[in-house]
């Protein structure tokens, strides 16, 4: 009988109990990550022998949760990679947003401007206004790019600070499925089913899952070890606190408590690393490439043209090379700037000094000295040939050689009469551990580095009798002596290495009237073998000793003699082919018959020897002009290729008579003017520092608009505006706008695809969300339904104990 | 086994579907106000880059064209100096047939020899014509007079060079636009030179040289015409390169506004349909969440 009363009370507390769960299930319907739980009921097992094995009412076994293993941990998987894809999409996006195209506004509309402006200076070249407003829209082209690099940076700084933000949110989130994991472990090792400390858990790996990819094992024991990519994050009851380092390279490393990189990856951490060390830092590669590629073509041109305005007496390298490398070749990587330091030539600005194939070739830099009262400038040509000398390229190399005609290294200065570069001083200054080259031309005269002519060749270069030299001199390895004639006196001299200035080398030598002249300058002994009226006034040559210090050849003679006194010949025009100056293959004007300019009875008849074809095979040509009444004093007499003569008033009186002139097409063969910095219309090499170089920002007249003095010459300018459609951008060769344009579309295109993957992976978590709901989520109707059902069964429950109770007061009425 | 449906897995899916078309909407919506179907580049980055191109083309286009126009004004300047410098040579040749005229007398030669020199003197300044600040026919040296008559009359020197100045009328053409004064007087025939012997010839009263003047004088006025034949070859090149141009902005504005403006009747028929979608997920929405079995018991 009380069998019954204990049967009907199991069901009151195994229903009450259900009733519980239900309405905890009913409470939490709305709670994130909770687990529907069941109160899972079973029939007590009747006592053993007793016959007809009833059972002894209802017990609750368990209270479960309904949870899908592999549903959960498909969730996780989801979460990762939507914490990954939402974290590039951010960036990605805000990155897209920098360019602002397709627009009127985007960079790309000022890039055309930047081309715009500089096309409208070359319809009036001679416009100060006009120069004025090329100058600002270079600026404004400058400062927009400086605003894209530097919101480029920006975001790159940004990733840095998300992630410190990242970080310690890992770190909370393990130590607490660590602490977790903890009561878990105790809880179940009671033999409870701590179903809520689950979920809890469950919806903390589920947070951690968006920082990083996750690899999650349940122990026996409850608890779960948690690692990403195979370092450990979580393990039994302690967590792993990681914390970020920087790589060498500058890129983002994780690290473990020992200061190990560990390997984690995936989720939101992972994109953030993958934005800052890759996707960022290859978009920013390619606009510092529209930085430094448009800035050394545009300087390329710049720093070898000229303008009628400009007298420049001198010039101060923007670039200043580590004082430790200056003997070191101007072409070797290791002079390229260190990121992060003023010093050394930007890497994409490196001269170079080599064929395809990395050999070493012939490079011509010309500077015009330009007589500033005249206009007609002298041609110099500052040659580097590997065959001669060490063969080495530096900038002490460089200086030498401008100074004093050559350098140990591989330059010799042409045409060598007036030792280095007549009129012109080099000198290295150094401040704050870098070399600065700067040339200053003698007063009263300017330099410029174009393939202009206007040019009077040296008449007197060495046009009197023979002259020979020999001997030998220790102090002057590999220099050069110049000795020339003042009168009837004869001075050698050298010139300082360090800055150019002129030393006399042993005494004044006074030429005998009736010849010959024997006499000793220091280690060297000179012979003039005719008479002081063999010697003229002004003439010069020059003596190049070998590396030993001995002279090199011995004897001068007259080969390219003018007769002084003659008409002048200046040379004018615009060189339109490509010969570049080598001295085997010199232009040269030789007299034929002479004659008096522009007379009609004794017109000379000169021949003109010059090179056409490509520059690698010079072809040898030549053309004679008879200089009749046709062609009077001053009238242009053209050459070939756009280059033209022009006579003064007088007479050629010798035959036989030669001048020698320099026509070069690539004034700056190595580019080291753009890779030194001189002359420039801007500088810096990324797209947060370029700039327009300080002395174009302060002086208008410093664009160089033309190739000739000419004022209304534009062609430097149409050479410049040509950049906006030359292939020279990007490892494909590519025009500006192509390559801008395509790494804008490149982004978009990451972009677009980042966007395509959110969607499908929103519907794909949407699903497996619904799947987890159909499975765990709690169903207020179905909950309903079971406390309709549990009220009953508790109800009928009552009814028992009450039935027993009746059962057992029939029997005691019995008794009564 | 029927699906279990869960309230709160009901209200996140209508939710989401309903946010998807909301999303649709305000892509329609922005399209719509931009008139542009491409906004930012990932909406189509292959379109976008065409649209890119097109844009700089258009802009490098109409400047090419700006420039056209800026040089037509200095060649017409050019054309009518040429012109008068043709109208001049006329009147030169005119003086050298009375001069050579037998029944001209010394005096009359004095008076057309007077002629002849100030005629001269007004091609020297034809030749140094300027426009806007700059001397056309010195090559490029535009900023000093070309030509000079030396001071006892005796010859014309030119300080100008024979250099062109050129415009800019595509990516990587140029055309000239100019003809120096080298070639307009002293070329083949040295213009100056035939008028100066006629005014000494003239003075000189020597019929003879006169007449044998004349022919120098036809082949000098054939110079100036060829140079002003070949500016004009230059004119055509350059109104040739501007009806190409005109065309070409025609066309890139046209590819522009295919590649990246909005389909309108396209754009509104899917707007409204997402709006109706969206008024249908709401609507049904609202009453699949309302009813639960608590409104029965």
């Amino acid at each position: 009988m009380t069998d019954m009363l204990l049967i009907g009370l199991s069901a009151l507390q195994a229903h009450q109990q259900a009733l519980q769960v239900t309405s905890h299930n009913i409470a939490n319907a709305t709670t994130p990550g909770y687990t529907r739980q069941t109160a899972k009921l079973i029939a007590s097992s009747p006592d053993a022998g007793t016959p007809g094995q009833v059972g002894r009412g209802v017990d609750v076994q368990a209270i479960t949760r309904a949870v899908d293993g592999l549903l959960v941990e498909r969730l996780r998987q989801a979460q990762s990679t939507d914490g990954r894809l939402n974290t590039l999409g951010t960036t990605l996006k805000s990155a897209q947003a920098v360019f602002n195209e397709p627009g009127d506004n985007g960079f790309s509309a000022q890039i055309t401007n930047l081309f715009s402006a500089i096309q409208d200076l070359s319809n009036n070249p001679d416009s100060t206004a006009l120069r004025s407003t090329t100058v600002a829209q270079m600026q404004s082209f400058a400062s927009s790019l400086n605003s894209v690099g530097d919101q480029l940076a920006q975001l790159h700084d940004d990733l840095r600070a998300s992630l410190d933000g990242d970080v310690a949110q890992v770190n909370q989130l393990t130590t607490e499925i660590a602490d977790l994991n903890q009561q878990i472990r105790t809880q179940t090792l009671l033999g409870n089913s701590p179903n809520d400390l689950l979920d809890r858990r469950d919806q903390a790996v589920n947070d951690l899952s968006t920082h990083l990819e996750l690899h999650v094992r349940g122990q026996s024991d409850g608890s779960v070890l948690i690692d990403s990519n195979g370092s450990l994050l979580v393990g039994q009851d302690t967590a792993q606190r990681i914390s970020l380092g920087r790589r060498n390279d500058g890129g983002i490393v994780l690290l473990a408590p020992d200061q190990t990189p560990i390997n984690a990856q995936g989720g939101s951490i992972g994109a953030t690393i993958d934005l800052h060390d890759h996707l960022l830092p290859a978009l920013q590669d390619q606009m510092d490439t529209v930085a430094s590629s448009l800035a050394l073509e545009l300087n390329a041109r710049n720093s070898t043209g000229t303008s009628s305005g400009a007298r420049i007496a001198g010039y101060s390298a923007d670039t200043a090379i580590v004082t430790a490398n200056r003997g070191l070749d101007l072409d070797n990587p290791a002079q390229g700037q260190v990121s992060g330091s003023v010093l050394g030539i930007p890497a994409a600005y490196l001269p170079s000094f080599t064929d395809a194939n990395g050999n070493p070739v012939a490079r011509n830099l010309t500077i015009n000295v330009l007589d500033n009262a005249t206009g007609v400038a002298q041609k110099f040509t500052v040659r580097y040939d590997p065959t001669t000398g060490s063969g080495s390229r530096s900038l002490s190399d460089l200086v030498t050689a401008i100074n004093t005609g050559r350098s140990l290294g591989g330059f010799t200065v042409y045409p060598p009469g007036a030792g280095g570069v007549g009129g012109v001083s080099a000198r290295i200054v150094s401040a704050d551990g870098g070399d600065r080259l700067t040339l200053s031309a003698a007063s009263g005269k300017s330099i410029d580095f174009s393939g202009a002519l206007d040019t009077r060749p040296a008449s007197s270069a060495w046009t009197g009798g023979d002259a020979t030299v020999t001997g030998s001199d220790a102090s002057l390895v590999y220099g050069r002596v110049v000795f020339s004639v003042s009168g009837n006196t004869l001075q050698a001299s050298t010139r300082s290495a360090l800055d150019g200035s002129v030393t006399a080398y042993g005494p004044q030598i006074t030429i005998n009237a009736s010849g010959p002249t024997v006499a000793t300058v220091g280690g060297l002994t000179v012979t003039l073998p005719g008479g002081a009226a063999q010697y003229h006034d002004g003439e010069s040559f020059a003596v190049d000793l070998t590396q030993a210090g001995a002279v090199n050849g011995g004897t001068f003679t007259q080969t390219a003699g003018w007769t002084q006194g003659d008409a002048s010949m200046t040379i004018g025009g615009r060189y339109t082919g490509t010969q570049t100056f080598d001295p085997s293959h010199q232009w040269s004007m030789r007299v034929i018959t002479p004659g008096t300019i522009g007379s009609a009875t004794n017109p000379p008849l000169v021949e003109f020897t010059f090179f056409s074809g490509s520059a690698s095979a010079p072809v040898q040509e030549s053309v004679q002009k008879l200089l009749d009444d046709k062609t009077p004093a001053g009238t242009p007499v053209q050459i070939a290729d756009g280059v033209f003569a022009t006579f003064g008033a007088g007479a050629l009186s010798a035959a036989g008579n030669q001048l020698n002139f320099t026509v070069d097409g690539q004034p700056d063969q190595a580019r080291l003017l753009p890779a030194l910095g001189i002359n420039t219309l801007f500088s810096g090499a990324t797209a947060s520092t370029l700039q327009v170089s300080d002395t174009v920002a302060k002086n208008s007249n410093r664009i160089a608009v033309g190739t000739t003095r000419a004022a209304g010459d534009n062609s430097n300018l149409l050479g410049m505006a040509a950049v906006s459609s030359a292939p020279v951008f990007g490892s494909g060769g590519q025009t500006v706008g192509d390559f801008y344009n395509g790494a804008v579309a490149g982004l978009g295109v990451q972009v677009q695809q980042n966007t395509r993957l959110q969607d499908t992976q929103n519907v794909l978590k949407q699903s497996l969300e619904n799947q987890r709901q159909q499975s765990s989520g709690v169903s207020i109707d179905e909950e309903v339904t079971y406390l309709i059902q549990q009220q009953q069964a508790y109800t009928a429950a009552a009814r028992v104990i009450s039935m027993a109770r009746d059962n057992i007061q029939t029997l005691l009425g019995i008794i009564h | 086994m029927v699906e279990r449906v869960t309230g709160q897995g009901l209200s996140s899916s209508i939710l989401a579907d309903n946010q998807r078309t909301l999303a649709r909407l305000a892509t329609y919506q922005l399209e719509l106000s931009s008139t542009k179907r491409i906004n930012v580049v990932s909406d189509d980055p292959v379109g976008a880059r065409q649209a890119m191109r097109y844009r700089a083309q258009t802009l490098e286009t109409g400047k090419y064209l700006d420039n056209i126009d800026k040089s037509t004004a200095f060649m017409n300047a050019s054309d009518s100096a040429m012109g008068q410098m043709s109208q001049v040579m006329d009147s030169i040749k005119a003086l050298a047939v009375q001069g050579a005229n037998g029944s001209q007398d010394a005096a009359g030669r004095q008076s057309l020899a007077q002629s002849a020199s100030s005629l001269l003197g007004q091609l020297v300044d034809l030749g140094n014509t300027v426009h806007d600040g700059r001397y056309i026919f010195a090559g490029t040296a535009t900023g000093t007079p070309p030509f000079a008559l030396s001071s006892d009359g005796s010859a014309v020197t030119y300080a100008g060079n024979l250099d062109s100045f050129a415009v800019q009328v595509g990516p990587s053409t140029s055309v000239p636009v100019n003809q120096n004064g080298f070639s307009l007087f002293m070329g083949t025939t040295n213009v100056f030179a035939s008028v100066i012997q006629l005014r000494d010839a003239l003075t000189g009263n020597d019929p003879g040289r006169i007449t044998g003047l004349i022919t120098d004088l036809d082949a000098a006025h054939g110079q100036v015409n060829n140079v002003q034949g070949a500016l004009g070859g230059q004119e055509q090149r350059l109104q040739l390169a501007q009806n190409q141009l005109t065309t070409t902005k025609t066309n890139l504005g046209d590819l522009l506004s295919k590649t990246e403006d909005v389909d309108f009747p396209a754009v509104i028929s899917q707007m409204q349909l997402a709006q109706t979608a969206l008024q249908a997920g709401l609507q049904a929405g609202a009453k699949v969440m309302k009813p639960t079995l608590m409104d029965y018991l």
